[in-house]
Formats: C-alpha cells, structure tokens, sequence
C-alpha cells in the first residue's frame, strides 16, 4: 500500500464523514484518534456534517408492558426509497430503574426519555426521572431526579442553548405555572426560573386526553408552546433558552376559525411552524419566516385530506403532526394517530403514502457524537 | 468583474505544468476553482506555465476532468459515482492529497466523504495502514477499549 504521510487536518477531514459506528470503533487505532474522536470540537464539525443527513426515529414497544423499547434511527432517504417491505428494527435496550420511559424530544443525536417513578413505600412521594441518551454511541447519562407532588400533571420539554452550549430540561406546572430548568452539564441541578406567563392552557389538557402530552416546537434557541387564552385566542408562549425568559406570540392572522381539531405548533426546516386544519377538506402549514416576525407568517403547505393515504376523520380530533422535511424539500414527513403512523407526502406530485409499522412515536434525528457525561 | 471580461477570460486557457513535466491545459474559469491555481496565476500572470510541483501527470487530468464538469454546472450524483467507480483506494487517496494541495474545495470535500464512505466497514488495521498511522496502545489496553465497544465490531472483517 502507498505509504503516504497524511496530515492530522485532513485525517479529521475524512474521519467527520464517518458514521458513529466506524468511529467508536477507530477509538481503537491509537491514543491521538481516541483522543480527537472524544474531543468536543471534532464532535461539533461531525454533527454539522452529519446533520446533512437528515434521519427519522421512530419508537416501538418491545411488548406491550415491556420497560424496553427500540429506537429504528432511518436515514430520511432510506425511508423515501424504501416504499415497502418490512423495516429491521436495531434493539437499543433501556433497562434502568424498571420505570417506563418515553421520549420528550431529540436534539443533536441526544434523546431526552422522562419516566414517572412512584416509590412502593412512600406512596404520596413522587419524581420524575431523566436520561439523555445517545443510540448511535450507545450511552446513557445518570438519571436526573425532579422531586414534586402529581408528577404526572407537569409538563416537560427538551432543548439546547447555542449560546452557552448547554442542553435544557424544562418542567412546568401549568397548574401553578413554576417552571425548572435543569442545565445539563452545568452545576447539575434544578433551578426555578420565571413562571410560565398567566393564560389558560385547556388546549393542553384536551392534548393530553387524547394521548398527546408534551406537545412544544423547539425552534432554534426556544421552546415554544400553544396555548388558549379567554375569547378562544390562541397564542404561542416562546421560552429563550439562553434568557429565560418568555414571549408572547400570535399564530398567523390568516388563521381565525376554531375547528373540531386542535391546532399544533412543529418545527420545519429551523423556523416555526403552524399548523391547522381547514374546513375538515386540508391540512395547511404556515411557516414563520423570521422568528417573532408576525407579518413574516407566509402559508407554506396546503395538503389535501384526500391525498393523504389515511382514513383522515376531522371527528376523531387528532392532529396530524409535521415530523421532517427532506433537504430538497420534496418530502415531508408527518405523524398521524399519535406518531403511530409516519405518511410521507410528496410536495411536488401531491400524493403520500404509509409504511405499516406500528410505531409508538417518532421525532427527527440526527447521528451525532455528543456525549451524555 | 465586469460581464465582457469574465467572457473573455472564461474561453482563454491557462496551461499547467506537473510535477513530472507534462503540461495540461485548463479553462481560467475552471482554474478559478483551485485557489493554489488562482494564486500562482495571480503572482505569475495567466501567460506563463503554471508549475505544480507536487501534483503529475496521473492525477491532473481527473482533476482537471472534474472541474470541467463542475463550471457547466453538471456535477450530479451518477457524475460523481462515475468518477471514482474505478479507482482503488490508494488512487482515491493520491487525488485527495491533490486536491488539498491545489486547495480545490469541491472536490476535496466530495473525496474526503468517498475515502470515509470506502473505509466505514474497513478494520482497525486497514485504517492503521491506510493512513500510515502506528498504533501506540499495549495489547491489553487495545483488547479493553475493542471489549467495551463490541458492538461497533460486528461485522467487520478484521484481517482485511
């Protein structure tokens, strides 16, 4: 073989467009790769590489009262081109504290799964616990604890602040509106933070009766959450991660009819997005071009019910919820019958179709070194 | 620069001469291109032989091939695949070192993700050889690390 001496810089060239796989494995090589792989920086030039290839994750139950379930991580591509027969599922196993866990959202390759631990002996004391995880590098943080009484009631998101470089787990009581921050990586533990801006959140509750909970669009450095105010408004509480603090902001001002279903908010290609149904015949999406903009709300997708390859019943009130959009934007991806079904329409030749795999949730996905230490 | 003299400049041709004496031409806007080109036309006029000392007659034609495509906005994905369909993985490596030396982004880019997608399934030690690095981990700290990450083993063929 030629042996010609390679510079380190180009060596880290070609090794950010190695998938996670082929570069835990070449930790091995020598002490100089390992330390360059596990070094923050390359970590941060791998995962702009790799966020070029956008992937979907779509979760399914081991059994159905399993503690376990698995993470299919599917390039957007594969998906587009892999119209039939049955998708391989890879089996990440979580097994910890025996506590059923789900998904609250996904960043950077990281997941973040929240479980609601009930002590047997202590029966009024309750927590919820947190994991970041990692299924490409196939490592787990230790568990983060938040005390509080009816865990069940709070809400929780998940996101990351560009400006301290830092991931957030939020909590939020929409009952008595406090809100905790806990800043991964940081002094590792919950801090109080303002409390969420005084308006009513029915729509939540409706949400979470249908089995939706934990709806919110992380949207560049923010959490955003829709909420309903008195007369039916509908507004968008936006949290900054690296402020703390909150804006209000207005859906657009084409959207003025309450319908049978409710609402969403979704993140599409790093701006925020509003979606609602139409007259029970379409789907339309609105894209928020300049964040806090208002008049920069511009009417983006208009999907026709028909189109879709569903039984789409305005009746059964369940949203349909924009997952991903493909890099050339001609596919978009969407969750139906809470994320149990992906539909992946095609924008150009408006038609969509279904895999028919029962998946539990999906949320979009991005292959990434990060650590969860 | 002004419409008439970009067309001008775009139908002359610049001549290179490689490192083993041979001298191939290209289009000035294709020389653009490769910033290290562009530099040397700019210090040394566009009249003279450009001399590129450490690139020959082997790997400059692909290259000047590949750029070639890319001012009439042809570059595709079957393009792309074509072009490195026959080259062995030491070929690939020569163009790539090349292509950095001439500071010619596109392509560098392009062969920087065809070298990883050529050495994702490879071994441990293939990589070693490939990129002409030694391994400085006693055997038992090397069979630790391969232990505690099996699973990014599997299916690899490890005497390749």
């Amino acid at each position: 073989m030629l042996r010609e001496f390679i510079p380190d810089e180009l060596i880290t060239e070609v090794l950010s467009f190695l998938p996670v796989k082929s570069l835990m494995r070449l930790k091995c090589l020598n002490k100089s790769w390992k330390t360059l792989i596990s070094d923050p920086a390359f970590i941060k030039l791998h995962l702009k590489r790799s966020a070029r290839n956008k992937h979907l994750a779509l979760f399914s139950r081991i059994q159905q009262t399993s503690y376990n379930f698995r993470v299919a991580p599917f390039r957007l591509h594969c998906l587009l081109e892999n119209t039939s027969g049955t998708i391989t599922v890879p089996y990440f196993p979580i097994n910890k504290d025996r506590v059923s866990l789900n998904v609250v959202g996904s960043c950077n390759g990281l997941f973040c799964l929240v479980g609601y631990y009930h002590t047997p002996t202590y029966i009024n004391y309750k927590k919820i616990l947190f994991y970041l995880w990692n299924p490409a590098t196939r490592t787990l943080s230790n568990k983060i604890k938040f005390y509080c009484e009816n865990c069940f009631k709070w809400r929780v998101a998940f996101g990351y602040d560009n400006s301290t470089e830092t991931y957030k787990i939020v909590v939020f009581n929409p009952e008595s509106y406090e809100v905790s921050v806990f800043n991964f990586g940081g002094n590792n533990i919950w801090k109080n933070i303002q409390s969420f801006p005084v308006v009513l959140l029915p729509l939540d509750r409706v949400l979470a009766s249908h089995g939706y909970r934990d709806v919110y669009a992380h949207v560049n450095d923010s959490l955003n959450w829709l909420v309903i105010r008195e007369e039916s408004q509908f507004v968008i509480i936006s949290l900054d991660l690296s402020s703390e603090t909150y804006r209000q902001l207005l859906p657009p001002q084409g959207f003025d009819k309450v319908s049978l279903v409710l609402p969403t908010l979704a993140m599409l290609m790093d701006s925020l997005c509003f979606c609602h149904d139409f007259n029970g015949t379409n789907f339309i999406i609105w894209q928020m071009k300049e964040f806090g903009v208002q008049e920069s709300w511009i009417q983006f997708l208009k999907i026709s019910y028909q189109d879709l390859p569903i039984v789409y019943n305005v009746c059964s009130r369940l949203p349909l919820f924009p997952l991903c959009l493909s890099e050339n934007g001609d596919t978009l991806v969407l969750a139906w019958d809470r994320g149990k079904q992906a539909i992946l329409y095609n924008t150009a030749e408006k038609t969509g179709y279904t895999d028919n795999c029962k998946w539990y949730g999906s949320k979009e996905y991005v292959e990434s070194l990060v650590s969860t230490c | 620069m002004a419409q008439e003299a970009s067309s001008s400049t775009s139908s002359k041709t610049i001549s290179l001469k490689t490192g083993d004496g041979e001298i191939f031409e290209i289009e000035a806007s294709a020389a653009k291109q490769m910033k290290t080109v562009q530099r040397l036309i700019d210090d040394l006029g566009d009249d003279i032989t450009i001399p590129l000392h450490n690139v020959f007659s082997k790997e400059l034609p692909k290259i000047i091939e590949y750029y070639k495509k890319d001012i009439t906005g042809e570059i595709t994905k079957d393009f792309e695949a074509e072009f490195v369909k026959d080259l062995n993985d030491d070929e690939v490596k020569v163009l790539f070192l090349a292509a950095n030396y001439l500071d010619a982004n596109k392509l560098f880019e392009f062969l920087s993700q065809n070298i990883a997608d050529r050495l994702e399934s490879k071994s441990v030690e293939y990589v070693r050889k490939y990129f002409g690095v030694e391994n400085d981990f006693t055997p038992e700290e090397e069979s630790k690390l391969r232990e505690e990450r099996a699973w990014s083993f599997r299916g690899i063929k490890e005497d390749e």
